[in-house]
């Protein structure tokens, strides 16, 4: 069994990879910042007090968004005004399956790029961002750039190289 | 397109994605966890534990003070008795046996316990009678300006005005004088008196009187003060019957154990009596015991030293 939550160094590594998606995740139901933002900590708290018992049985990303979930339930029910205004009802949410965390993948793909765009050369960026956000293809980066076809594939091999590294934890997103 | 390439398009779609700064946020996170301990934890351990071991240790703390006070306060072990007889007399027994009658009006300082003693110190004020037991330690009283060295015998001790009076029933008793250091030893018989410093024989004054003046009885003579050399020169009057083997073992090895010596052939009746006075010279003694035909001696490596051995037979 896995058990990752017990040292703090993992703990700290975990918390820093998933707070951020987990975050703008909870906002699409909670269209509140402050208010997912106080989800997640609270459900981080809830994993550090009990992280001696848990035992993963599926995946970190699966546990968390379970976890993060439920707190979000807890939060909704008791500030009823929020029933009204989310666009899920509670019951339902309670009721996903564990399948559903993949909903969390674009968000820890999108902040992983953005944590990666900010260390990388702004050419880099932009040949990345024309490339996997806009749908150019390497010889129309090249044209509208004014740069070689190599140049545009080696900068984005480059970033890529830096995203799998930092998506280590996820080797299926590349399968 | 790949599946990454699929999920970073999906990521692309997220119409609203803020950043935000995750070092920021793990502070933030240790704070709120340091808060909870500080909360939850610590104030816990302050209303349930801690205060059970602090009252624990204070009761503790005033135990080991109230022990403290009462070891200091506690009262020394008591080792000694005093008793004023008040009633005609009064009986008292040590812890070896010895048995004390105190008369009325007596106090006598007498030891509960003999451990760590060097004697059996017994301090008499007023008239008592003494059965001492034998033992290794022993047996002085205290009487007076006098003090009575006594070995298993039976004797009592008065006071009759200015003088002291001992009366021995059976046994070797010493006397001394304090002060002076003058002694003399008495033995089953002897009555003596001790008055301005020197001792004087009441048997002796007795015998004087019974013979002079024909008295059958006297309660309490009359003392007549005598000088050490007067009482010396009584003395083949004041013969007294002893047992030989008496006279042996407490006259002879106890009392002059330096200067007496008993050949290891010598073998005699031990229900043989004599009739011998103590108080004489040591040589006189065994002259008189020799002349009764009891025993023989001749002298020994010193001056003053004898060896006691069988008597010649007489053939018939």
């Amino acid at each position: 069994m896995n058990k990752p939550f017990v040292k703090l160094t993992d703990y700290e590594a975990v918390f820093k990879e998933y707070f951020v998606p987990l975050v703008n995740f909870i906002n699409t139901f909670l269209n509140n910042y402050e208010n997912s933002r106080e989800v997640v900590q609270t459900s981080f708290l809830n994993i550090w007090r009990h992280r001696d018992d848990i035992e993963i049985k599926t995946s970190v990303k699966s546990y968390l968004y379970q976890t993060t979930k439920n707190s979000m339930i807890d939060f909704i029910r008791k500030n009823k005004h929020y029933q009204q205004n989310v666009e899920i009802n509670p019951t339902i949410l309670e009721n996903l399956p564990d399948v559903e965390s993949d909903q969390l993948d674009p968000f820890i793909v999108r902040h992983t790029i953005e944590k990666v765009l900010k260390s990388v050369k702004p050419k880099s960026k932009e040949i990345f961002e024309l490339n996997k956000f806009e749908g150019l293809t390497y010889e129309e980066i090249a044209s509208y750039l004014n740069i070689s076809k190599r140049s545009v594939e080696d900068n984005i091999a480059r970033v890529s190289i830096l995203l799998r590294s930092e998506l280590k934890n996820h080797p299926y997103f590349f399968d | 397109m790949n599946k990454f390439d699929s999920i970073i398009k999906q990521s692309h779609e997220i119409k609203d994605f803020k950043n935000f700064d995750i070092d920021s946020e793990w502070d933030q996170f240790m704070h709120i966890l340091e808060k909870e301990n500080n909360d939850f934890v610590v104030p816990k351990a302050t209303t349930t534990i801690r205060p059970i071991f602090k009252f624990f240790g204070s009761l503790a703390a005033v135990m080991i003070v109230v022990l403290v006070f009462l070891i200091a306060l506690r009262p020394e072990p008591k080792t000694r008795e005093s008793v004023t007889v008040t009633d005609e007399q009064a009986i008292i027994k040590l812890i070896d046996g010895t048995v004390i009658t105190a008369k009325n009006g007596s106090n006598v300082d007498y030891p509960l316990s003999f451990n760590g003693e060097k004697e059996r110190k017994v301090i008499l004020d007023g008239n008592a009678s003494f059965d001492v037991t034998r033992s290794i330690l022993p047996f002085r009283v205290y009487f007076g300006e006098l003090m009575v060295d006594v070995i298993g015998t039976s004797f009592s001790l008065e006071e009759d005005g200015s003088s002291y009076v001992f009366n021995i029933f059976k046994g070797v008793v010493k006397v001394t004088h304090a002060e002076s250091n003058k002694g003399i030893t008495l033995s089953k018989g002897d009555k003596y008196t001790f008055q301005n410093g020197e001792f004087a024989n009441l048997n002796e004054v007795k015998v004087e009187v019974e013979e002079k003046e024909d008295i059958v009885v006297v309660k309490s003579p009359k003392v007549t003060q005598m000088t050490k050399v007067q009482v010396e020169e009584k003395k083949e009057v004041k013969s007294s019957v002893y047992k030989l083997d008496s006279v042996l073992k407490n006259f002879f090895k106890k009392l002059h154990n330096d200067k007496i010596k008993l050949d290891k052939k010598f073998k005699y009746n031990k229900d043989q009596t004599v009739k011998i006075d103590l108080n004489q010279p040591l040589q006189d003694v065994l002259i008189s015991l020799k002349s009764q035909g009891v025993i023989d001696f001749y002298k020994g490596d010193c001056d003053d030293c004898y060896i006691i051995k069988a008597p010649e037979k007489i053939e018939k």
